[in-house]
C-alpha cells in the first residue's frame, strides 16, 4: 500500500473529476469551432460532442461515488462512502 | 511527414510506445497479488507513455505510418489487457468486456475495409474513437480502484457501440476521396 486507502479514493476523485472538468471545457471549445465550420467539420462535430457526453458521465461518476456510495466496491471500505467520506 | 524525407521505423517515438507493452507484466503482478494502488498506477504510467510518444514523435520530427499503426496496436493491445485481466480476477464484470473486446474487433475489422478501398495501409482517422479510447484506458484505472466500476464499464459499452456504428457507416458506405486522405 503506497497510501491510505481514504486517502487513494481522494487522489481518484481529484483525478477523474479534475479530467472530466477539464475534458468538458476544452472539448465544448473545440465544438464552438467546429460548428463555425459547418458540415465539412461533422466527424469533428461527433466528436466533441462523444468528448462532452464522457466528460458529463465522468463527472456524474464522480458525484455518484461522494453522494451515493460505491455500490458494488472491490476494495472499498465502509469509511469511503458520503460526501466527503468519513475521516481515517 | 514521412513523404518528405525516409525515417527509420527503429526511433524514439516508436521505443517510447513500445516501452507500454512492458507495463503489462508488472501489471499482472500486481493484481494477482491484489496490490490495487500500484495496479493503478501502473496503468497511468502506460496512459503517460501513450501521450509521450506523441509528443516524442513531434520533438525528434520521425512519424512514421508505421508507428501510428504501432500507437493503434499498443492502444488496443495494452487496455485490452488491462480489463481482460481485471475481469479474469473478477475486480469488474465479465459482460461488459466481452462486449468491449468484441466492438474493438468489429471496429478494427471495418478498418481493413476501409483500407481496402482507400487501396493502400492508412488508419482511418477518428476523433470520437479517440475520445472512447481515452476512457477505455481509464477503465483499467476504475477497476483497479473498484471507483464506480459497473457505472464506468457500462458507460463504456454504450458511448463504444454508438461510436463503433457510426465509423463503421463512415469506413464501410460513405464514399471516399482517395486523394484527401493522409498517405
Amino acid at each position: 500500500m503506497i497510501m491510505s486507502h481514504y486517502w487513494f479514493m481522494w487522489l481518484c476523485t481529484v483525478c477523474v473529476g479534475g479530467l472530466s472538468v477539464g475534458w468538458l471545457v476544452y472539448d465544448s471549445i473545440l465544438l464552438r469551432r467546429h460548428l463555425a465550420r459547418g458540415a465539412e467539420a461533422r466527424d469533428q462535430i461527433f466528436g466533441s460532442i462523444v468528448g462532452i457526453t464522457i466528460a458529463v458521465l465522468g463527472i456524474i461518476g464522480v458525484l455518484w461515488v461522494h453522494l451515493g456510495g460505491i455500490p458494488e466496491p472491490t476494495h472499498c471500505l465502509p469509511q469511503c462512502r458520503g460526501l466527503f467520506f468519513t475521516p481515517p | 511527414m514521412a513523404a518528405d524525407k525516409p525515417v527509420s521505423i527503429i526511433n524514439p517515438a516508436n521505443a517510447v510506445t513500445a516501452s507500454r507493452f512492458l507495463t503489462l507484466p508488472p501489471f499482472l503482478y500486481f493484481v494477482s497479488a491484489g496490490m490495487y494502488q500500484l495496479a493503478v498506477f501502473t496503468v497511468f504510467g502506460c496512459g503517460i507513455l501513450d501521450k509521450l510518444d506523441g509528443l516524442v514523435a513531434r520533438v525528434f520530427d520521425c512519424r512514421t505510418d508505421f508507428g501510428s499503426v504501432l500507437d493503434a496496436i499498443a492502444d488496443g493491445f495494452c487496455y485490452g489487457f488491462f480489463i481482460v485481466t481485471l475481469a479474469a480476477y473478477g475486480w469488474v464484470p465479465w459482460i461488459p468486456v466481452v462486449i468491449i473486446t468484441v466492438l474493438g474487433l468489429v471496429n478494427l475489422y471495418f478498418r481493413t475495409v476501409y483500407a481496402r478501398r482507400i487501396g493502400r495501409k492508412t488508419n482511418y482517422k477518428s476523433y470520437a474513437m479517440e475520445r472512447v479510447v481515452a476512457w477505455a484506458a481509464f477503465l483499467g484505472g476504475f477497476g483497479g480502484a473498484g471507483y464506480q466500476t459497473e457505472y464506468f464499464f457500462w458507460g463504456c459499452v454504450f458511448a463504444l457501440a454508438i461510436v463503433v456504428a457510426y465509423d463503421a457507416k463512415r469506413m464501410a458506405f460513405d464514399p471516399v476521396d482517395r486523394a484527401a486522405v493522409p498517405a
